[in-house]
């Protein structure tokens, strides 16, 4: 009924300066609009698929489709593409300190901007970027903080500022690395529950990795485990969950509208 | 003896400087010159050095040739691009201007990639997953990441800078330089006294400007129209391209004349001399004047003036320094070897002072605990701790004199600097080619033995702050 | 905190300097429209002050030519050839040697030389009680040349050197003052044991006491030979060659007294190639050239 919007083949990786393969034949799909966790240890190899889907990490073998595009990191082109429809939540936000909250927030729609139109932007800010930027952080409750500057923002304000940024990627697919590995339980929860409903609300597909088993099952309706590099349990094959939207009507984001 | 009587006349023949109205009202000219040739170079330097350094930063394909070529620019000294800017260019500020901003454009160049190379990895990679193309990388995140960096690093450079002017006016490149061999030339020693004062005075002025812009960063945007203007001012009127490619065509092939290979070796050596004596007598002179500079060793009324005097020392560049050496003392190795040694004195005693600063207090606490002097404790505890440093410094003093042994050659101090120097003046093109490629190789040479000793003294934490001359 | 207060007006202070400089900078550009750029070599030291010792001679070749002109005094003779080259000027002042040299790579066109240029002699010179009489006696003594590209101050004197059997390589410790004055006060301070140098220059000093004449003396006086000449760079229209001819030309004595005194001559003539072959083949032999 849905196309599938990630497709992953027989993946193997092995990062530079590893020893052997971290991932060896993982194989999956997620659907447009799916929401998924990603659970197991640590040192599991979660880290590393993510950073394999963006195109971060070289394949040894296999391949990714991405809404139809077979990744191929060596054409910059086709990488760029790929990367612009897929968000990416990194585990230490990220942020450039030195620049303000709206440079950072906008900085998710550089993968659509020109060279001087991000250029210009850097200088001079148009009243429609700022709202675009004002409306993505209302969105994570932080609109407040769009003139200041981002390294003068606690840890947790700085995450929500790395969500607004993937917001205004308007991607189809966000990876978020580990959003709540150093946060308290009650502030882990408002986080996974704000991340969830944003990407319902968006229709967007959401791949989350998490090592905690129970936040996994409670927020997400599918849950892939990882152990030792390889993927060994998927909760799809019992509760397959039926996507809001489907890749055809997602929002802004198609391939070649650069 | 009547040498060291007439040392002593001529010395005294500078005292007092040329102070008269008339005169200083005479030189405001060859000063605009300079300090337009500065900030107008410096200027032009950050327009083509940043670009290369984002580049190389982002680590974009080809980096390692662009990389090599910057390294093997910065082997030429400001003198002798100064020389082929003014073959290529034309005499007058305009050859001043091109020349100093070949060699910093290289410097920046080089200082800037490195510097980007140690950006913070994760923003990068958050900013490169966006989809944003290597251009965009480079301007959300390399340069706002280091933009303070790159700003403190300039406005070393912009130091550095205002003394090279200098430099470059002595061979034709106008301004304060062109006064000052004049005055020499003239023997109209108080008028040189009064440019050296100057020059003092400028760097001066310079450093405590540049205080303020590493301090408000902002601030240095002033620079920028100034810059601007005195790129348009002092542009050479006739950039001769057809007889500039004419001209550096007619150095090749470089050849030498047998004559000339059989004193080869005896040149070199007098260069490779003057770059090692001067460094040792240097370093000999900044040990103590480091720890009268150190605030952590001396009382801060005698650590203050130290500390003056060593600015002075530092203010004045090798090259004036020799001019005004080989005016008293005459030509010859001895007068370059003073040369190289006050004004490294100068640069080293105030890095001495830093690392004797620096030391760890636990030891030295446990040697005062036992009641030692204040001497026994610079011996034993500060003076043992603070060596690591204090040869690595040493070593990057000597690279740099290697370049600086060939510059004052060129003013007389012999050596291959001055066969080079002749071969120029003489129009023998192809032989000061093949002089050039053969400084360049033995500066590349001592850069690479150089490098191999710190690498192993384990001092690469301190190359970026080393640059600072 | 009172401190950065003061710091900052400090900063403000040298900001507004700067700017300031910036506006005095801006008067000083000159126009580079239609400035006829006159290059002389630095025989006589170059120094702002010594350009503007010869500004008489600047009006007058203003007034002579109806145009702008500029004096510029470039630190070495090479630096003068290299700017006829690229055109960074239009007419210049050359010694004999700098002359042929400058004639092979860019086809300069000789202009005017003085009469004496004709018929020029070296000198050289020492202290009265050097014991120096003859070339000689400057075996293993300390000499002065003035800028290896001079003809009186270096090509000459070192002809007549090795004439007299002195070979400056191996029986002297020479070096190259880069001028003749320079060379001039080198002997009279006693730097060097003796040097050889310029007539014109010699005398000129002597006459406005810049050298005490009781601390040097002339040993020796070379043959003559062709020395200075007027030129102009390759490309220079016809009409203007004529019309600094003429402005060299029309200087007459007691009339332009001034103008004389700063080109210390009498009176000039047409110069012609020819002349300075000479010049080319001992430049030649002895490896100059």
């Amino acid at each position: 009924m849905t196309t599938p919007l990630l497709q992953v083949e027989h993946l193997r990786v092995q990062p530079p300066g590893a020893e052997r393969p971290i991932l060896e034949d993982v194989s999956t799909v997620i659907r447009a609009g799916e929401r998924v966790a990603l659970v197991g240890p640590s040192g599991a190899g979660k880290t590393t698929l993510l950073r394999a889907l963006n195109g971060s990490v070289r394949a040894l073998s296999g391949r990714i489709l991405f809404n139809g595009i077979q990744l191929d990191d060596r054409s910059s082109r086709i990488l760029r593409q790929v990367r612009r429809g897929m968000a990416v939540i990194p585990q230490k936000h990220d942020l450039v300190e030195n620049l303000k909250v709206y440079h950072n927030v906008m900085a998710g729609a550089l993968g659509r901007w020109s060279n001087a139109h991000a250029l210009r932007f850097l200088f001079w800010q148009t009243a429609s970027e700022l709202d675009e930027a004002r409306h993505a952080l209302d969105r994570v409750e932080m609109a407040n903080k769009l003139h200041d500057s981002a390294g003068k923002l606690s840890g947790g304000q700085q995450q929500r500022v790395a969500i607004a940024r993937a917001l205004v990627q308007k991607p189809l697919l966000i990876l978020a690395d580990e959003p709540v590995a150093s946060l308290d339980p009650r502030m882990a929860r408002q986080v996974l529950e704000l991340l969830c409903k944003l990407a319902e609300d968006d229709g967007v597909a959401l791949l989350c990795t998490l090592h905690q088993p129970e936040l996994a099952r409670e927020y997400f309706p599918r849950t892939l485990e990882m152990r030792d590099g390889k993927l060994t349990t998927d909760s799809a094959g019992q509760a397959p969950v039926a996507p809001t939207r489907s890749a055809g009507e997602a929002p802004a984001w198609t391939p070649g509208n650069a | 003896m009547s040498d060291w009587s007439n040392a002593w006349s001529t010395l005294v023949s500078f005292f007092p400087p040329d102070l008269s109205l008339t005169y200083l009202w005479a030189l405001r000219g060859p000063v605009l010159e300079s300090l337009g040739m500065t900030v107008g170079a410096m200027v032009l330097a950050y327009v083509l050095s940043l670009p290369i350094g984002l580049y190389l930063g982002m680590r974009g394909p080809g980096s390692r040739p662009i990389l090599w070529l910057l390294t093997s620019l910065r082997a030429i000294p400001d003198l002798t691009l100064a020389i082929f800017c003014v073959i290529a260019f034309g005499i007058g500020p305009g050859a001043g201007l091109l020349a100093l901003a070949i060699f910093y454009a290289a410097a920046l160049g080089k200082v800037l990639a490195d510097l980007f190379q140690t950006a913070a990895r994760g923003p990068m990679a958050a900013l490169r997953a966006t989809g944003a193309s290597r251009a965009q990388v480079a301007l959300y995140g390399l340069l706002p990441l280091k933009l303070s960096d790159v700003i403190t690093y300039g406005s070393y450079e912009f130091e550095c800078a205002v003394r090279s002017s200098v430099i470059v006016g002595a061979v034709g490149g106008g301004g304060l330089g062109a006064e000052l061999v004049g005055s020499l030339n003239a023997f109209d020693f108080q008028r040189s006294a009064t440019i050296v004062l100057i020059l003092v005075l400028m760097v001066a002025l310079i450093d405590f400007a540049a205080f303020h812009f590493r301090r408000r960063p902002r601030w240095v945007a002033i620079l920028i129209p100034f810059g601007a203007y005195a790129l348009y001012a002092l542009w050479p009127h006739n950039i001769t391209l057809v007889h500039a490619a004419h001209t550096i065509a007619g150095m090749f092939p470089p050849t030498l004349p047998a004559k000339a290979w059989a004193t080869l070796p005896t040149l070199l050596l007098e260069t490779v001399e003057m770059a090692v004596f001067g460094t040792l007598l240097a370093v000999a002179l900044a040990i103590p004047l480091g720890m009268l500079a150190a605030r952590n060793l001396t009382p801060f009324w005698l650590a203050i003036p130290v500390r003056r005097a060593l600015e002075v020392l530092r203010a004045i560049p090798e090259v004036v320094w020799g001019l005004i050496l080989v005016a008293i003392a005459g030509i010859g190795p001895v007068a370059g070897i003073w040369a190289l040694g006050l004004h490294s004195a100068g640069c080293l005693g105030r890095l001495f002072a830093e690392s004797f600063e620096n030391v760890p207090v636990a030891p030295v606490n446990a040697i005062a605990s036992t009641g030692a002097s204040r001497l026994s404790i610079a011996t034993y505890a500060t003076f043992p701790l603070a060596i690591g440093p204090l040869a690595i410094h040493g070593l990057f003093r000597l690279e740099w004199n290697m370049r600086q042994a060939t510059v004052v050659g060129m003013i007389g101090a012999g050596g291959i600097g001055q066969a080079l120097y002749e071969a120029q003046q003489l129009f023998f093109y192809p032989r000061m080619m093949a002089y050039l490629i053969i400084t360049w190789l033995v500066v590349l040479l001592v850069d690479a033995l150089s490098q191999h000793t710190r690498r192993r003294l384990d001092g690469a934490h301190l190359a970026i702050e080393e640059r600072v001359h | 905190m009172r401190w950065q207060v003061m710091t900052g007006r400090l900063a403000a202070s040298v900001m507004s300097l700067i700017l300031a400089l910036a506006g005095l900078f801006a008067s000083q550009a000159a126009s580079a429209e239609d400035v006829l750029r006159v290059g002389m070599i630095p025989d006589a030291g170059a120094t702002q002050v010594s350009v503007e010792q010869k500004a008489p001679l600047q009006a007058y070749l203003e007034k002579a030519l109806g145009r702008k002109v500029k004096l510029i005094i470039p630190t070495n003779y090479n630096a003068t050839v290299e700017g006829l080259d690229n055109g960074s000027l239009d007419i210049a002042y050359l010694g004999g040697l700098t002359y042929v040299k400058a004639h092979a790579r860019a086809q300069v066109i000789p202009l005017v030389q003085r009469k004496t240029d004709r018929e020029f002699h070296a000198l050289f010179i020492t202290q009265p009680d050097s014991g120096i009489n003859t070339l000689a006696d400057l075996k293993g003594k300390r000499f002065a040349f003035g800028d290896i590209n001079s003809t009186s101050g270096h090509l000459m004197p070192y002809r007549a050197l090795i004439k007299a059997g002195v070979d400056p390589d191996k029986d002297l410790k020479f070096r190259y003052t880069g001028s003749h004055p320079a060379t001039i006060k080198a002997v009279a301070a006693g730097v060097v044991d003796a040097g050889a140098c310029d007539e014109t220059v010699y005398h000129a000093m002597i006459n406005a006491h810049k050298v005490d004449p009781n601390k040097v003396k002339v040993f020796y006086t070379t043959p003559a030979f062709v020395d200075y000449v007027w030129v102009a760079r390759k490309g220079l229209p016809a009409s203007t060659r004529e019309a600094v001819i003429e402005a060299f030309l029309s200087l007459k004595a007691h009339k332009d007294e001034k103008i004389l005194t700063i080109l210390r001559g009498k009176s000039f003539v047409r110069a012609n190639d020819q002349e300075y072959d000479a010049i080319r083949s001992t430049a030649k032999k002895l490896g100059l050239f």
